[in-house]
């Protein structure tokens, strides 16, 4: 039985442990929830030691000791976190780095004030999944479609096509997924947790306190919005005219937020209306104060009250709510910001004929975006550059004309822009109706008033920690405007945000800091890039934004860029570089890096040395992100046994590479990308722009043998975008998988997928409804009086008792059979009371027979199992016809053809009996047994003997080692055997007392999922019983096929004319002979479980809904119907107890 | 005290005579076979044995001819050329007159060179460039194998272990771990199966000492991996020598084809059950495969990459077995001790440091070779005694010990003690024999980066802190010399140099640092020169000076006329100059130029 490991007693960081002696310290330390970082540890593999991450100080050892190779013993005294080591893991770290070439993430990402995940969401729009790409960026922005309309686009400017062409249109990209998000409102619900009880005032509906208000909300928290306009929306709304930004469009967006928020007051002005400190006593937990800049500046020139002066502020607001303006047919606009652009283009359309912009600096040097600059160009107006107002002439206490003074450009001030002087006698007049003056506007204190304590900084703005946003006054927040002085929108929702984050850690009586900044990794900016890396990328030129020409628009107030379309939307976003890493969710380097604060301009970090390796149909492979840890090379060697990769080169030259042939024998099982703590190995994803998406880890099971291995479907929205294993020592494979796990996904969502049923019209399968087809169903199963039923072995447990279920209650058949037929022993005694033989107990036994040609191919996992346990304790000996890769590992091995496989072990048999090598107490209990065994044999085993071509001492050598052995295990391809060789097998077994426990007796492998569950749920498995169905179809007697399945597991044989199928399938058939095929679901889709050959009752859980719209369970039920018998489709609770009771009473 | 050579008698006998060429690697580059040709030639009918030897340790005077006779003193003449063969045979093979003015050594007497052979003390080397080491017959008449035959037929392998312990021995590879502590742990380690290890793979710039030993005296290898076999209990040994030793190899396989065949390898040797077989694997010289781990992947097949440790090589090493291994030179020691007894060995040396220790003497001294000297000799004995000074004639700066492990040692420190334990205080190793010696012309900056840029080129990838680390304090280094050190630089040295000799795998990369930490050590002047003024104080790094010519110039025009680049200008009998845009730095002109007119200077750029 099991061996129980002596312990001993540790000390790891003061805290004292008891661990089983000869463990590695490593795996002690965190069992016990103290974390040791490493890249190149995994327990499944011998240690190396190359990281120097995990070393540790043990007391009586010199310097620094490495966790992963070292064995904890009495008495030891380990410090894992003392300044040496810290020092030595940051150091290490460092080094790494400066070989680590690749950007976690995007540039793009990097320049957005709000941090929005941009490749993510732009691979997504290129996938086809704009909804996905609306929930990303909501993440970080609840406005997507406003801001998509008028951010100044950082982002755009960083982005690494700019060395090619022209960036990526980012902006409408985000505006696309915002729009396609307000069309369907369903999707538009945010998930809220629950109610905090807190209540939070946010002062300020513009783009701050929206933000703030909409991440309180979701955090469950009460908000209430206090605003002093009559609307939300702030400059947004009032300051951004209706052609740039459609309010409807804006007041969805909001909706969205205040649809959370417990109230909204408008018209309740902050310091007319009420004081924060009022807020307070009303008994708001928090304040968020949001309330911009709205001050004009003034332009410090006298006139600036006579009529027909407005600032651009003022002007924007009333036009915003529509309240009457006049500005006759020439206007001045003074200034060359946004504001000023706005304010221009607001009035031409108000039909100003000559619009002047009056900027006292060049062009260059405007701060509005130059797009706007130029729309407003085509859109008539005239710009008069260098040039400053110094004055107004008057008439009758109306403006008539500004007057203005010529400048020119002298040295640069302190924002870097070339000072303008006043040339001196160059004054002029410009007539004007009316001016417009908008050079900037600065917070309003008079609104602070009842608040002295609160602190301004020296722009008087309102000072707040530029991290947390939290001000002087504990419970008090600040940001956007207010606190930056005017600056975009896009960064007042980012500070909405952080502040968000920042009250939240208030109101749950956490320390207020600021939000963990990933570790992140780049290449370097644009000017650092070698533009010659993109030279082969091909060139894709920017989608251009439909727009309605100048003459049409600068006549009112429509909305003039009118959106991308879906196919525009795809086409713009499938140009991203996906500049970012893969691995950026999942990268360990990262992690650690981020834990210990490294800065990478210590040493500085990597160039790029090596071309990407990106041929393959699986795998890329990136050797400038590679850490020489050799995780790779030692799972693809020592685990999978394969070894393909290897180190190549020396010293700082190494590098990783697959050694020659390597194509032919890397079967892609993917092992090294799961390994693989960094981005240098990644799976290619299964969509056209592969992310990187955080994924939806979704628990599951392979339906590729009876291992059993589980699986993890990572999940990205309703697509699979890998399959690996969970690390976890109690599932069977371990964390180890083979490439039919880990490809299946290639399968459930293939091209082949049949989405709907089909009918059969005169030899032709055409497509139809549900409706249509189970009509069909009911007409068909009527008119039939013998029906069967086969099921694949893929399916769970739970469809398989209700397809049974089906046939006996509703069809009346106890023809019920598995698709796949296999050997099975029924040879069973009293062997149902013994414990079945387990791949743990397998490492504990010390001798394993490997009956079959194909472990290896077939079973890998089970052929790593021996492979361990060859290396363990047991002695592997194979019985085979060919030499198989299992054979280096084996202790001896017998060719035999298959055929002479019955008389093998038949010799065997005899051998034993002859010699009374029996186990007494067997044959004691069952002499008839041993009495028809002899019967059966071949008289003399001596001659048998000496048929094999085999040398008989070999043979001989053989089962004596068997009969030495304490705990043989007997592993048997149930695929490839006879019943009848079976169950020799387990007789011999069990006539020499070597079966019944977990590590002695017969393992039986198959090739499907749940061959085992099939057989415990009644199914009629064997080979024998599917030659008696396949009599009863030529005979006649089987009139009718009902096929849980795939077309590929139906023999010919079944298939007979004259018997009606019914397919039910999750893939298109290529024959057309069927009557009716259903779409089913695959194992990806549905709720369940598979029992494997040890017996574990596992759980499969859906990744996505079905994609031919049902599931399984509900076809069934339908089907009953159909034939007029009432099923339900039961809960999942419900169909499990079925299998659990089935269990019971089998 | 020796008689001076001119005192000596100008006759000897011509009976018996003998003229030995030494034939190793070393004297066969300086030319050796082409005298031993011509010898072959000329001796054609005369009555005198040609024979051949390995490496007599005076490579400053190589080619070497020994001249014996009966009765006669060892005579060895230096600088051999084919020219002066016949001249040999004439006057000294024929007529008994040896000649005086070629000899370098001749026994008993004081010569010019005698200093260099008298002040050692040879066990080891003993019978190097004595012997023919390509005949056993030439080693069993030195007393070859008596030593396992002693051991074999009077000792029990405990008392062989005690026979070491008392000895001292201590590994002569560098790590100096007592030899018989090493055996009675292969002695005690579990199993029937285990292995001897002769880590014959020399790997630092300018070491010769084990291929010098296995080329002239390859037996004595063989003969001390047999007892260390008898002793633990090994039945099988492995000699790794890097594949680069051509003559060393050809010289070790017909050894163990010798030995085989008069049964000292074998089974049931000198009647008893001991067996013992031997063979050799080639390295393909990586350094670390110097490393006992990644030495034991290499002999496996696999890639030379160090392991950690634990478990040990003892408990588990070659083929998951219990290994030992040994350096050449410390298995070098093994017959002599056993033959003669531990106190004849351990009469030698300090308290801790027992013995002898051989060194390949390089650098600038009068006398570079093989030397094999008493543990606890001093620096300076070596340098002004045996090596006969600077051959610059400038002050001794530094001596580096130990190879690109070891550590600078300044000329301050220079009447340390060479042992272990001296050594190892001072921050210098003994290591495995290289010593190389520095006069003032020398930058210590740039010393640092040569050891550094081999270790750094050596280190074999695996572990982070030697792959990447020293490529960092490389590329530091560089910038220093490049004169483009910053503030910091010194102390971002020391920290990486710290963290990569506590965080790396092995040794290499454990003691990879040891010159860059040595050298700021003890000159850590020289580093802020570099970095604060851009000056080198050696002008040696050519970022940092530049030539003048000064009005000692006569105009004569030769160094113009040598400058590769043109760089040099003037007229005729006027002062030249030097344009300093398109000097690259040579030198060749202050070679040239007879007046010393042109200076060397630095500082002078960028500060």
């Amino acid at each position: 039985m099991y061996n129980r490991m002596p312990k001993v007693n540790l000390i790891i960081d003061g805290k004292q442990i008891v661990a089983e002696k000869g463990k590695i310290l490593l795996e002690v330390a965190r069992e016990n929830g103290i974390s040791i970082p490493s890249l190149c540890h995994d327990s499944r593999l011998k240690p190396f030691g190359s990281c120097r991450m995990c070393v540790v100080e043990i007391e009586g050892m010199r310097g620094a000791v490495q966790s992963c190779g070292i064995k904890v013993s009495e008495g030891m005294v380990v410090k894992t976190n003392t300044d040496m080591i810290i020092g030595l893991r940051r150091t290490a770290l460092e080094l790494l780095l400066t070989e680590h070439c690749g950007d976690c993430i995007a540039p793009c990402q990097v320049a957005c004030p709000a941090t929005i995940d941009i490749q993510g969401f732009i691979a997504h729009i290129a996938n086809g999944q704009v909804l996905e790409a609306a929930k990303l960026i909501r993440e970080k922005l609840p406005f997507p479609a406003s801001i998509g309309r008028v951010c100044p686009r950082f982002c755009e400017t960083a982005c690494r096509r700019n060395l090619m062409e022209d960036p990526i249109s980012i902006c409408f990209l985000k505006r696309y997924a915002g729009d396609e998000d307000i069309l369907n409102e369903e999707n538009y619900e945010s998930t809220v947790k629950p109610d905090t009880g807190k209540r939070v005032a946010v002062i300020g509906g513009g783009p701050a306190g929206l933000a703030a208000a909409y991440y309180l909300a979701l955090n469950g928290h009460r908000v209430t919005i206090f605003d002093s306009a009559p609307e939300l929306g702030g400059m947004m709304k009032y300051g951004i005219p209706e052609y740039r930004l459609p309010k409807a469009i804006l007041n969805k967006e909001i909706e969205a937020i205040t649809d959370l928020c417990e109230n909204v007051f408008c018209n309740k002005a902050l310091g007319k209306d009420f004081t924060i400190k009022q807020l307070k006593l009303m008994g708001f937990d928090s304040v968020f104060v949001g309330i911009g800049s709205w001050l004009d500046q003034s332009l410090r020139c006298p006139g600036e009250n006579l009529k027909g002066v407005y600032s651009g502020i003022d002007f924007l607001g009333k036009v915003a709510m529509n309240k009457p303006v006049e500005i006759g047919k020439k206007v001045v606009v003074v200034g060359g910001g946004n504001t000023a652009m706005d304010a221009t283009r607001t009035a031409i359309r108000m039909g100003a004929d000559e619009v002047t912009i009056v900027y006292r600096r060049s062009r260059n040097e405007m701060p509005a975006s130059s797009i706007e600059v130029d729309q407003a160009e085509e859109e008539g107006v005239k710009l008069q550059l260098l040039s400053n107002p110094v004055g107004f002439v008057e008439s009758n206490g109306k403006v008539t004309a500004v007057k203005c003074v010529r400048m020119e450009l002298g040295e640069p001030d302190s924002s870097g822009r070339r000072r303008p002087i006043p040339i001196e006698g160059s004054e002029f007049d410009i007539p004007v109706d009316s001016v417009i003056t908008a050079t900037g506007q600065k917070l309003d204190t008079a609104s602070l008033v009842g608040n002295p304590e609160l602190a301004l900084d020296k722009w008087k703005n309102i000072a707040a920690d530029p991290a947390t946003l939290q001000t002087n006054i504990e419970w008090l927040f600040s940001g956007g405007d207010c606190v930056t002085g005017p600056a975009t929108a896009v960064e007042a929702s980012a500070a909405g945000r952080t502040a968000a984050i920042s009250i939240n850690q208030y109101l749950s009586g956490e320390a207020v800091v600021a939000e963990k900044k990933l570790f992140n990794c780049s290449r370097g900016t644009l000017e650092e890039m070698d533009p010659a890396e993109f030279e082969a990328r091909e060139k894709i030129s920017r989608t251009h934004m439909p727009t309605i020409g100048p003459a049409e628009r600068k006549g009112n107030f429509k909305e003039f860029e009118l959106g991308f379309t879906k196919e525009m939307a795809e086409k713009e976003a499938s140009r991203c570089l996906s500049c970012g890493c893969m691995d950026c969710f999942d990268c360990r380097l990262r992690e650690y890096a981020t834990e210990l604060g490294v800065n990478a301009d210590h040493l500085g970090v990597g160039e790029k040395r090596f071309p990407i390796t990106d041929n393959g149909p699986y795998i890329i492979s990136d050797s400038n992100k590679c850490v020489l840890c050799g995780n790779c090379i030692r799972m693809c060697q020592e685990v999978q046994g394969v070894g393909i990769l290897g180190f190549v080169n020396r010293g700082s030259n190494t590098v990783v590479m697959p050694g020659a042939n390597s194509e032919n024998l890397c079967k892609s099982c993917g092992q090294c990308v799961a390994i693989c703590p960094t981005g240098a190995l990644t799976f290619r994803s299964t969509q056209p722009k592969p992310g990187p998406f955080k994924v939806n880890k979704v628990d599951s099971v392979c339906p590729n043998c009876s291992i059993g291995c589980k699986l993890d479907l990572n999940m990205v929205g309703e697509r699979v975008d890998s399959i690996t294993s969970p690390i976890c020592n109690d599932t069977v494979n371990q964390g180890d998988l083979c490439n039919k796990g880990s490809l299946t996904y290639n399968a459930v969502q293939s091209s082949n997928r049949l989405l709907k049923p089909m009918l059969n019209n005169n030899g032709k399968l055409e497509e139809s409804s549900w409706t249509d087809a189970f009509n069909k169903c009911t007409s068909l199963l009527k008119g039939i009086d013998g029906l069967s039923i086969a099921i694949s072995p893929t399916m769970t447990n739970e469809e398989n008792i209700y397809a049974s279920k089906l046939g006996q209650l509703a069809f009346g058949t106890s023809d019920i059979f598995s698709t796949v037929p296999v050997a099975t022993n029924r040879f069973a005694l009293d062997s149902q009371n013994n414990e079945k033989v387990t791949f743990n107990g397998m490492m504990n036994s010390d001798l394993i027979i490997a009956v079959g040609n194909d472990f290896s191919q077939k079973y890998p996992i089970a052929a790593h199992k021996f492979k361990s346990a060859a290396e363990k304790n047991a002695a592997l000996l194979l019985i085979s016809s060919n030499v198989t890769p299992l054979h280096t590992s084996a202790k001896a091995s017998l060719k035999i053809t298959d055929k002479k496989l019955i008389s093998l072990f038949e010799t065997f048999i005899g051998f034993v009996l002859e010699n009374k090598l029996n186990d007494e107490k067997v044959s004691g209990k069952y002499p008839q047994l041993i009495e028809a065994l002899a019967k059966k044999l071949p008289g003399d085993y001596y001659e048998a003997i000496q048929s094999f071509f085999v040398k008989p001492e070999k043979i001989v050598e053989f089962i004596r080692l068997y009969l030495k052995a304490e705990n043989p295990i007997i592993v048997v391809d149930g695929d490839a055997v006879s019943p009848e060789l079976l169950e020799l097998i387990t007789a011999l077994a069990f006539i020499t007392g070597k079966s019944g426990t977990s590590t002695k007796g017969v393992m039986t492998l198959y090739p499907k999922g749940n061959t085992q569950g099939q057989l415990d749920m009644g199914i009629q498995v064997d080979t024998r019983d599917y030659q008696s169905i396949v009599a009863k179809i030529k005979s006649g007697k089987i009139k009718g096929l009902l096929v849980f399945g795939t077309e590929e597991e139906l023999a010919p044989e079944l298939l007979q004319d004259g018997v009606k199928t019914i397919l039910i399938t999750p893939f298109l058939p290529k024959k057309q002979q069927f009557d009716i095929v259903l779409p089913s679901a695959t194992f990806a889709e549905t709720n369940g479980s598979y029992t494997n050959v040890e017996g574990r009752i596992q759980p499969l859980k859906a990744g996505f809904s079905p994609l031919g719209g049902k599931n399984n369970l509900q076809i069934i039920s339908d089907l009953a119907k159909a034939s007029g018998y009432s099923m339900d489709v039961p809960t999942e609770a419900q169909a499990y107890s079925e299998v659990i009771s089935k269990l019971f009473n089998k | 005290m020796s008689k001076d050579i001119n005192e000596m008698k100008d006759t000897f006998s011509t009976e018996n005579t003998r003229v030995s060429v030494g034939l190793a690697s070393c004297s066969i580059a300086a030319g050796a076979q082409k005298v031993y040709n011509a010898f072959e030639t000329a001796l054609e009918g005369i009555p005198a044995e040609l024979d051949f030897s390995g490496c007599m340790g005076m490579c400053y005077n190589e080619p070497l001819v020994e001249v014996t006779s009966k009765d006669s003193p060892r005579f060895i003449y230096g600088k051999i050329t084919p020219d002066r063969v016949d001249r040999i045979i004439k006057e000294h093979v024929q007529g008994g007159h040896p000649i005086k003015e070629w000899l370098v050594y001749a026994e008993g007497m004081k010569t010019a060179d005698s200093d260099f052979i008298d002040k050692q003390q040879r066990i080891i080397l003993k019978n190097c460039g004595v012997i023919n080491p390509e005949r056993i017959d030439s080693y069993l008449s030195v007393d070859g194998y008596k030593a396992i035959e002693k051991a074999i037929k009077t000792m029990t392998p405990e008392q062989v272990i005690e026979e070491i312990k008392d000895s001292g021995l201590r590994g002569r590879g560098g790590g100096g771990f007592p030899t018989g502590m090493k055996w009675s742990f292969a002695r005690k380690a579990p199993g029937n199966v285990k292995y001897v290890v002769c880590n014959a793979d020399e790997g630092d710039p300018g070491a010769f000492m084990d291929r010098s030993v296995l080329e002239s005296n390859p037996h004595s290898i063989i003969e001390g991996m047999l007892i260390a076999g008898y002793a633990t209990g090994a039945q099988e040994g492995f000699i790794y020598i890097r594949a680069e030793y051509p003559l060393a190899l050809k010289r070790l396989n017909i050894a163990i084809k010798e030995a085989n065949k008069k049964n000292y390898l074998g089974t049931n040797l000198f009647g008893s059950d001991f067996n013992f077989k031997l063979s050799i694997r080639e390295g393909a010289g990586a350094f670390v495969c110097g490393e006992e781990t990644a030495l034991m992947m290499s002999v496996e097949g696999k890639r030379g990459m160090p392991k950690i440790r634990p478990p040990y090589p003892t408990e588990s090493g070659l083929f998951t077995k219990p290994t030992f291994i040994n350096n050449v030179e410390t298995l070098a020691n093994v017959a002599y001790i056993i033959y003669n007894g531990a106190g004849a060995f351990n009469k030698y040396g300090t308290e801790t440091s027992k013995g002898t220790k051989v060194f390949a003497l390089a650098g600038s001294i009068n006398r570079g070779g093989l030397i094999e000297v008493p543990m606890g000799i001093t620096i300076n004995e070596i340098v002004y005694d045996i090596a006969n000074g600077l051959s610059s004639g400038l002050p001794l700066k530094a001596v580096q010990t130990g190879g690109p492990s070891g550590g600078c040692i300044p000329a301050s420190l220079s009447d340390t003690a060479v042992d272990y334990d001296s050594l190892k205080k001072i921050g210098a190793i003994m290591g495995s024999g290289g010593m190389l010696i520095m006069d003032e012309s020398t930058c210590m900056v740039d010393v640092a980066k040569f050891f550094l840029n081999f270790t750094q080129e050596e280190s074999c990838g695996k572990c982070t802190f030697c792959r990447i680390g020293t490529k960092q304090m490389l590329k530091i280094l560089k910038r220093i010399t490049n004169g483009e050190g910053k503030e910091g630089d010194i102390e971002l040295l020391e920290d990486l140099a710290v963290k990569i000799t506590t965080g790396s795998l092995c040794g290499l990369g454990q003691t990879a640092p040891n010159p860059v930490l040595t050298t700021i050590k003890y000159f850590r002047e020289e580093y802020e020169a570099h970095i604060n003024e851009k000056r080198c104080p050696a002008l040696k790094c050519k970022a940092l000076i530049e030539y003048e010519i000064s009005e000692k110039c006569i105009g004569c025009g030769r160094c113009s006329k040598q400058c590769p680049v043109n760089a040099i200008s003037g007229e005729r009998k006027q002062q030249f100059s030097i344009d300093k845009s398109k000097c690259i730095r040579c030198g060749l002109c202050v070679t040239v130029c007879k007046l010393n007119a042109i200076d060397v200077v630095t500082g002078k750029r960028g500060v």
